[in-house]
C-alpha cells in the first residue's frame, strides 16, 4: 500500500434519478488498488444503482466516473465508446450478482462458464483454456471432477463460487459485487465470505460490494460509504463508521443488528 | 537517548447519541499526552472515564472531536485525527499495534493463521512467521491442538491470549494494550508482563490500560490518571 499512488476509480458528482425519484445524489469517492469498499444501506437507498453507473451498466444523469485503464490513465467510462466499455467489463473488471444465475449461463457447463471469459479476450487453445478453468474450480473450492456438468447441478452456494471464478479468471482489478452472500444459507455465507476475503488478498484485486449486512462488510471491507435516499450520509474506515458511527441513520443501523454471539 | 513517538495535545472526544434524543456524552476531555520510545505508560481510572476511548482515537477506531494525535512514521508526524482512512491503514499495519479487549472472530480461520497474517502482511517470510507464531503460542500456554482450530469455540481466556499473540506478532513502535490481562491466569499473566517487557527493549511505546494493580505495577514506566472529567493527569 502506498498512499503516493493514483487511485483506480474516481467518482465525482455522480447523480442519477427515475422520473422524479432521485436514486444517487451528488456522489463521490475515490478507490485505490487493491482496496475494498463496501456500500451499505437499506432497500431503495441507491445502492444497487450506484453500483450499476460505476460499472458501465446505467448511465448517470451527471458527473463523472473515471477508471485507470491500463496504458492511458484515468478515463471517464461514460465517454468511452460503448465498446472500449463492454471491453473493459469482461476483462478488467468483474461483476457479481446477488443470484448467481444471473451471472451463469444455464445452458454450458461449468468449465465453459469459466472458460468464457478468455475466450473473449481471445485465448483460443482448448487444452488451455479447460485447464485454467479447473484450476479456478480447485480455487473455489469446487470439485474440478465437475467440470462438465451444468450449473443448474450446482448449489447455489456452489454456482456462487461458479460465478466468482468466472468473474477472476482474466485477472480483473476491480469487481463489482451487488450482495454477494444475500441469496445464500448463513452456513454458506461463511465459506464464501472467507473465500473472498483470502481471494482479494491474494490477487490484490479491488471491490466495491453492495451489501445490507455490516457483518459482511465489517469482514471484508476497508472503508464503507453509508447510503440513505441517494446520498452518502456517512463514509470512513469500516470499523470507525461501525464503531463510532457519526450520523443517526448510521447509529440507527448500527444500534438495530442483533448480536447472534 | 528518549525519542518521542506520540504526542497528543488537546484532545476532546464525546459521544451524540441521536436517536436516544441527542444526548451527549462527554467523555475525554483536553487530554495531551507524549510518550517516548522504550516506556510502558499505563492509563489508570474508573471505568467510564475514557480509557479505552483514548485508545481508540489513537488507533483511529474512533473519530476525534477535536485536538491532535500524531504519531511519528517513518520520521514523520501523522495526525491521526486528521488522517485519511489510507493514511490509518498504513499506520496500523507498521506503526500502531492494538490489542483490544476481546478477540474478533473470523468464521472459519484458524487460530494459528490469525496470528500469522499481520508477520504476513508485514513481509515477514513465512518460515520465521510460522516459528514465531509457535513461539508466541508456546508461551501463551495454547495447547497444539487448538492452534488449527477457529477460535469461536475457545474460552474466554484462550481467545484472549490468541488476541494477545496477534497484536504482539509484528513489533510496530507503538503498541495500545487494552485490559490485555484481565481474563488470563497468573501464568499467563506472567507471560504476558514479560511480552511487554521485551517490546519495551525493542523500544516499543506501550499504552496499556492494567486493570489488575500487580500487572501495573510490575510493568509501567508511568502511570497516568484519568478523572471523572475526563482529564489526564501524572500519578
Amino acid at each position: 500500500m502506498n498512499a503516493g499512488e493514483q487511485p483506480l476509480l474516481r467518482v465525482a458528482g455522480l447523480n442519477r434519478s427515475y422520473g422524479s425519484r432521485v436514486a444517487c445524489a451528488d456522489i463521490a469517492f475515490e478507490l485505490y488498488p487493491g482496496e475494498i469498499l463496501a456500500v451499505v444501506g437499506e432497500s431503495g437507498s441507491g445502492k444497487t444503482t450506484l453500483l450499476n453507473c460505476i460499472a458501465g451498466r446505467l448511465r448517470p444523469d451527471r458527473g463523472s466516473v473515471e477508471y485507470d485503464i491500463r496504458d492511458s490513465g484515468l478515463r471517464d467510462i461514460w465517454q468511452l465508446a460503448e465498446a472500449e466499455r463492454r471491453m473493459l467489463a469482461r476483462t478488467d473488471w468483474g461483476y457479481v450478482q446477488q443470484n448467481p444465475r444471473d451471472g451463469l449461463r444455464a445452458a454450458v457447463s461449468a468449465g465453459a462458464n469459466i472458460g468464457e471469459r478468455l475466450m473473449l479476450v481471445g485465448a483460443r487453445h482448448y487444452g488451455a483454456i479447460r485447464e485454467q478453468s479447473a484450476g479456478w474450480m480447485a480455487r473455489v473450492e469446487l470439485d474440478a471432477e465437475r467440470i462438465d456438468e451444468l450449473p443448474t447441478a450446482f448449489s447455489g452456494g456452489m454456482q456462487q463460487r461458479l460465478n466468482i471464478a468466472r468473474n477472476l479468471v482474466t485477472h480483473p482489478r476491480l469487481v463489482f459485487m451487488d450482495e454477494p452472500t444475500a441469496s445464500l444459507d448463513v452456513s454458506v455465507q461463511a465459506r464464501l465470505l472467507d473465500l473472498l476475503r483470502n481471494l482479494s488478498a491474494e490477487l490484490q484485486v479491488a471491490a466495491v460490494i453492495v451489501t445490507h449486512d455490516l457483518a459482511v462488510a465489517r469482514l471484508l471491507a476497508q472503508r464503507m460509504l453509508v447510503m440513505r435516499g441517494g446520498v452518502v450520509v456517512e463514509d470512513g474506515l469500516t470499523d470507525q463508521v461501525l464503531d463510532d458511527p457519526q450520523h443517526p441513520y448510521t447509529q440507527l443501523l448500527v444500534t438495530s443488528v442483533l448480536r447472534a454471539a | 537517548m528518549t525519542e518521542n513517538i506520540i504526542k497528543i495535545n488537546g484532545l476532546y472526544k464525546s459521544f451524540t447519541l441521536h436517536n436516544q434524543g441527542g444526548v451527549r456524552l462527554p467523555i475525554l476531555h483536553d487530554v495531551s499526552l507524549n510518550a517516548e520510545r522504550g516506556e510502558c505508560v499505563a492509563i489508570n481510572g474508573p471505568s467510564g472515564t475514557g480509557k479505552s476511548t483514548l485508545l481508540r482515537c489513537i488507533y483511529g477506531n474512533y473519530r476525534t472531536a477535536r485536538g491532535s494525535i500524531r504519531v511519528k512514521r517513518d520520521q514523520q508526524w501523522i495526525d491521526v485525527a486528521a488522517a485519511t482512512p489510507r493514511q490509518i491503514l498504513q499506520l496500523r499495519a507498521d506503526t500502531i499495534g492494538y490489542v483490544s479487549q476481546f478477540l474478533r472472530v473470523i468464521p472459519r480461520v484458524p487460530a494459528f493463521d490469525i496470528i500469522l497474517a499481520p508477520m504476513l502482511a508485514a513481509g515477514i517470510a513465512v518460515a520465521a512467521a510460522r516459528a514465531r507464531a509457535a513461539e508466541l503460542l508456546e508461551r501463551l500456554h495454547i495447547p497444539s491442538r487448538l492452534w488449527t482450530l477457529p477460535p469461536a469455540t475457545f474460552s474466554g481466556g484462550e481467545q484472549q491470549r490468541i488476541n494477545i499473540a496477534h497484536g504482539f506478532s509484528v513489533t510496530r513502535p507503538v503498541l495500545l494494550l487494552d485490559e490485555p490481562t484481565s481474563a488470563l491466569d497468573s501464568e499467563n499473566r506472567m507471560a504476558v508482563m514479560q511480552l511487554i517487557r521485551e517490546a519495551r527493549e525493542r523500544g516499543v511505546a506501550v499504552l496499556g490500560i492494567f486493570h489488575d494493580a500487580e500487572v501495573r505495577d510490575a510493568v509501567a514506566t508511568r502511570i497516568l490518571g484519568i478523572d471523572l472529567q475526563g482529564q489526564l493527569r501524572e500519578q
